[in-house]
């Protein structure tokens, strides 16, 4: 197990390298970011001096490697825009992401989860068609449309709850369900499928044989197997979410990461939106690394050497 | 009770299954009843109803498509097949239980060894932490699981095939049913393993005088273990007698092709015997003797009508047009 873990940290430390050289290269693409931070009647000469200024000037791969080498000493760079440290930039929006990260992400597991199992438990019955109908819509209808339509009829029409901002539990509603949205479809339906799977297996039967209650054989029997596939399933999501908030913070006014990154991109703001990328991707990678643990809980044939 | 009560007796039972492609009746018009400590064999061929006769006894018939359409099951009198599947928990684990055929996949992977017995020990007993943990270490030395203090906490990928028979026993130990049923026990073993798990059997049975419902397609098995015999073809039982009479005066052509197909002790034979064709499809039966297309001694009535349910002795009970002449 020691052994598999240093090797897994070791793979994961190679994925996010390998993810700020692509983010670098693609940012790169996107043009100078002297044509947005200079006033239009600038000349070339205060151009080249700011480009200097902002170690543009370098080849490609010395900006890289010094990028790397200013990481690994905590320094994430200056924002272009703000012209203070990227890293604090991005960590102060933090906490707003993950607030309502979290947030969809229980909405949608306490939702899914029954959801799930109530359908498998009762195939083609009225719960079933009724909640895969539900799951339908929710894998199919874009964030963005739900988001203005949510606005629409809570925060405009009814005037229930906030449409912008963020504080209490009443501005975290309507964001969260947005975002929770596809995650809730996606679990429910695949709760369902691993539960029918499991339902029929032998152990099931044998379970229903010692006269266990059904509570006892769908929860503790079938359940415990097929959340190996809904967990996967679940911290997939979790990606999704990261990058799904980029869209919902901004219908929301959600002071987040999200929104934080789009305004980089926009500014051609290069050190804010790596770090951005950065930190969403080492959360992401974290997750998945602490799934696979979780893994050898739930199913004791699952051993990593 | 008296060793001769009969405490399960089943009625005319017909369980189909309704697929997209027509029915299938699985049992059809299955009679038989069970006494106190006997053992019960139900022989035949795959598909010939033998399975689908012990979970409709369990209530356990695979829905949607399976279904009890007629019949009765009478447990000491109560018809098990009005009961709800509420009610019918009472009844499984403490008075009927089930070995399936594959100790491999009947044992739940995820949970140890030790909390799957403990489920059917607490069914009976309200035992709880070290009383418990002692009960299911009682539980596996019963069915000699050496060092079975720690194989308690082990998960069933760490047993072999015999053993996780034997833990499937023990839980039937654990629950200490009146009515076993073995479904093909020993068919996933090898042949060694199959006798020691026979013998625990017949322990089980000895010592607590459980009657034994034994389902194998293996005559030798039933030779050596049961008291009484249904002969079981497309969902008809079509021969039933005791042990003594089905090896030595057995009268339905199918039974005695069941039995010429054993090979024998010291007997030269270049090639086993076998009963010519296949088994037919259940979709499509006609209103005749299913076994006609197969049989050496059909007549022309034999594809037509099918015959009673007639006796041949005491106990001996057949369904062929031409028992008497065979």
């Amino acid at each position: 197990m020691q052994r598999y873990l240093i090797k897994r940290s070791f793979q994961s430390l190679i994925v996010i390298l390998g993810i700020t050289v692509i983010v670098f290269m693609i940012l790169h693409l996107t043009g100078d970011p002297t044509d947005l931070l200079l006033p239009p009647e600038a000349g070339p000469e205060e151009r080249e001096l700011l480009r200097h200024e902002l170690g543009l000037d370098k080849p490609i791969y010395v900006q890289y490697l010094e990028y790397i080498k200013n990481i690994c000493h905590g320094d994430f760079g200056q924002s272009f825009r703000y012209q203070t440290p990227a890293f604090s930039v991005v960590m102060g929006a933090l906490p707003a992401t993950i607030e309502l990260t979290m947030a969809a992400m229980i909405l949608s597991i306490v939702v899914a989860l029954p959801i799930g199992i109530i359908s498998a438990i009762r195939p083609r019955s009225y719960y079933d068609t009724l909640g895969m109908t539900f799951a339908l819509l929710g894998q199919s209808i874009p964030v963005y449309w739900a988001g203005l339509m949510l606005i629409l009829l809570f925060a405009v029409t009814l005037g229930w709850l906030p449409s912008t901002g963020r504080g209490g539990i009443k501005h975290l509603i309507l964001p969260a369900v947005t975002l929770g949205m596809f995650s809730t479809a996606a679990i429910a339906r695949f709760t369902r499928s691993s539960m029918i799977d499991v339902l029929d297996a032998d152990y099931i039967r044998t379970a229903r044989i010692k006269g266990l209650s059904e509570h006892i054989v769908v929860l503790k029997h079938a359940f415990k197997n097929a959340s190996i596939p809904v967990l996967t399933m679940t911290s997939l999501q979790f990606g999704r979410m990261l990058s799904g908030a980029v869209i919902t913070e901004t219908i929301f006014s959600w002071p987040g990461v999200g929104r934080i990154a789009v305004q980089a991109i926009y500014n051609r703001d290069f050190p804010v939106v790596q770090t951005v990328v950065l930190v969403a991707s080492v959360i992401f990678v974290g997750i998945n690394f602490m799934v696979d643990i979780i893994y050898t809980y739930l199913d004791p044939r699952i051993k990593y050497t | 009770m008296s060793a001769n009560e009969k405490i399960l007796e089943v009625r005319n039972l017909k369980t189909y299954f309704f697929t997209n492609v027509g029915v299938v009746k699985a049992v059809d018009g299955g009679t038989f009843h069970l006494k106190k400590g006997q053992a019960l064999g139900i022989v035949g061929e795959s598909g010939s109803g033998k399975s689908v006769t012990s979970l409709s006894i369990l209530r356990l018939v695979p829905k949607p498509a399976g279904r009890i359409v007629e019949g009765e099951i009478l447990y000491r009198g109560e018809d098990l097949v009005k009961k709800s599947q509420k009610e019918m928990r009472e009844y499984r684990g403490n008075r009927l239980f089930m070995i399936s055929q594959d100790p491999m996949t009947s044992l739940n992977p995820v949970f140890t060894i030790g909390n799957q017995i403990g489920e059917a020990i607490r069914k009976r007993q309200k035992l709880n932490g070290n009383d418990l943990k002692e009960k299911i270490i009682e539980m596996l030395k019963l069915v000699h699981i050496r060092a079975s203090e720690t194989r308690v906490h082990a998960y069933p990928h760490q047993f072999s095939g015999g053993m996780k028979q034997r833990a499937m026993i023990s839980m039937a130990l654990a629950c200490q049913p009146e009515i076993l049923i073995a479904d093909e026990p020993t068919t996933a073993l090898d042949v060694t393993i199959q006798a020691q798990i026979l013998k625990l059997m017949m322990e089980v049975r000895e010592q607590y005088q459980t009657s034994i419902i034994l389902i194998t397609h293996d005559l030798g098995v039933i030779a050596r273990f049961c008291d009484y015999v249904l002969v079981m073809y497309a969902g008809k039982i079509v021969e039933r007698a005791d042990v003594k009479t089905l090896f030595k005066g057995n009268r339905h052509p199918y039974t005695r092709g069941l039995i010429n197909s054993l090979p024998h002790l010291g007997k030269k034979q270049r090639r086993l015997e076998t009963i010519k064709g296949q088994p037919p499809d259940l979709l499509n039966l006609t209103g005749g003797c299913p076994f006609e297309p197969r049989c050496d001694y059909s007549v022309e009535r034999c594809s037509v009508e099918y015959p009673p349910v007639e006796s041949a002795g005491k106990g001996h009970l057949l369904s062929c047009w031409r028992w008497r002449e065979i």
